[in-house]
């Protein structure tokens, strides 16, 4: 019997525990001692390192990799090297354009926007909304989604009840930052994370086994298999037991929390700072619905906005392009404003560099948003969900901007109004500043 | 007949992660300590090379490739 067999057992969930030797293993968590970190903080430096193999994430070195990997270990964003390119290989497919703009777009995002439109249509715009509360349900549907859990309907308890049970993973994913009740935090996120396989996963997981299996037979047709996560891992099984049988669950745990909790941070950020832009420059008024205009709001907030640091262990005696030596087992501690600042410093602006200035172009045409989605073969796997990175500069529709953008352009249509004079932020989940509320009118409705 | 497509690098965009050459060699290739992926062939009109260039643009992980029909009217 382990710590973590207290959770009932439904006959579902085929796996027994998430971690059978947790004890022992928030035990060695705790022991691991943060590597020495060197500092990177110029644009050339950081970009030389996340595009090199010679560093990697490595939980050996701390530096909080060692909680996290814990519930995330062997996801996608923990790989490196040659099982790294097998994983953003297959998981591709989930991101196409044509899956995002068709299928996760409008078979969810768009009636999501519709059926807030009727509900909130009814209050007039004189009754405030919480856009986080509201933003955050709109992405957990989202993301449900794209894992394909089909358990999460679109009622207020439906999703409650989710959410109670991610929120705790997602403070287990970041134990670190929980200082002494860090073991605590990471044993209730292991806990909620095999409730979520029980409750949500697993059964999914069955659904879909029995939707591949047809389509194979020819009993059902493949379109009838949908483009989710779960339904690429049932087809790719071999490749994910390689990594343990909880793989699958852990996969999934990154991807929910991932597209959630981000997405919804910067859709705020995007509506407090184009507001506070246009109060400081009113001539950009008639800009504030155009597609291309707001997806460099966007971007910008996101180059302010993303600031916790990234970490790489280098694998071997490394010279930076600066002259900065990094010896093997040394960490590489990216600081992502210094770089984003770097990058702005040389651009066209006059104003500084960490000011939201939507019309700033960077150094040497270094895409808008700079670092905030990081960079080289660990960049940000789902930076096409959130902001479809169009070959046209000046997207005119708003089916090219992907689906935080699109959000965005549906929450300035409606006349977005922060009522707010300061932002209101909550702790510790990240070092980012995380929006806790954001009471708004929504005055065009 | 299959209609021709053009491929296309950005490299603003490129990381040089080297998972074009990986996928379509004989599409891209990456010479060593280059920052940016080159294109060998611009305009591709056989199906396999087309769907090798097709998923190495799904799957580039800064989204530099570009992969699109020839308009030929």
């Amino acid at each position: 019997m382990t710590e973590l067999d207290d959770s009932p057992s439904d006959g579902v969930c085929p796996i027994a525990s998430p971690m059978r030797d947790i004890g022992s293993a928030i035990a060695h968590a705790s022991e691991v001692e943060d590597a020495p970190a060197i500092e990177i903080r110029t644009y050339e430096d950081i970009s030389f390192v996340l595009r090199s193999q010679a560093f990697a994430l490595h939980p050996g070195s701390g530096h909080g990799f060692q909680w996290s990997t814990l519930l995330m270990r062997d996801s996608v964003v923990l790989l490196h090297g040659e099982s790294h390119f097998e994983r953003r290989r297959l998981l591709s497919s989930l991101f196409n354009k044509a899956t995002l703009l068709e299928e996760y777009e409008q078979e969810y995002v768009v009636p999501a926007l519709d059926r807030l439109h009727g509900e909130l249509a009814t209050r007039k715009g004189h009754a405030p909304v919480d856009l986080v509360a509201t933003t955050r349900r709109i992405m957990v549907q989202v993301a449900a989604r794209l894992v394909g859990l089909d358990g999460v309907d679109d009622s207020e308890q439906s999703i409650d009840r989710f959410e109670e049970q991610l929120q705790a993973v997602e403070r287990g994913a970041r134990a670190q930052r929980f200082g002494t009740g860090r073991e605590a935090v990471t044993r209730e996120g292991l806990r909620a994370q095999y409730r979520l396989a029980q409750d949500y996963f697993f059964p999914a997981w069955k659904r879909r086994e029995g939707l591949v299996q047809g389509a194979a037979q020819g009993t059902l047709s493949g379109s009838e298999v949908p483009t989710d996560l779960i339904s690429l891992m049932v087809r790719n099984r071999d490749h994910y037991e390689a990594f343990g049988e909880d793989a699958i669950v852990r996969e999934a745990t990154l991807m929910l929390i991932a597209s959630i909790g981000s997405s919804t941070n910067a859709i705020c950020f995007a509506v407090w700072d184009l507001f506070e832009w246009l109060k400081r420059h009113p001539e950009d008024l008639p800009n504030s619905r155009s597609p291309g205009f707001l997806r460099r709001c966007f971007a910008e907030s996101q180059r302010l906005g993303q600031i916790n640091p990234l970490y790489r262990t280098a694998q071997e005696d490394c010279t930076l392009p600066s002259g900065t030596q990094i010896r093997r087992g040394e960490v590489a501690r990216i600081n992502r404003p210094a770089g984003n600042e770097d990058l702005a410093a040389h651009g066209n602006s006059t104003s500084s560099p960490c000011e939201f200035d939507p019309h700033r172009t960077l150094q040497n045409q270094v895409p808008p948003y700079g670092l905030a989605f990081g960079g080289g073969p660990h960049t940000c796997i789902g930076k096409r969900f959130v902001f479809n990175e169009s070959s046209k500069k000046e997207p005119d529709a708003a089916e090219e901007l992907g689906i935080g953008l699109r959000i965005f352009l549906r929450y300035q249509d409606w006349g977005v109004r922060p009522l707010s004079e300061e932002p209101d932020f909550f702790g510790p989940l990240s070092e980012r500043p995380t929006w806790s509320t954001l009471p708004v009118l929504l005055e065009a409705l | 007949m299959n209609p021709a497509k053009k491929v296309a690098v950005d490299p603003q965009l490129c990381a040089a992660t080297g998972f074009c050459q990986r996928l379509a060699p004989s599409v891209f290739e990456l010479p060593g300590g280059g920052d940016v992926a080159l294109v060998k062939v611009e305009t591709i009109d056989s199906l396999e090379l087309e769907r090798q260039a097709e998923e190495a643009e799904l799957t580039c992980p800064t989204g530099a490739i570009q992969v699109v029909a020839i308009d030929n009217h």
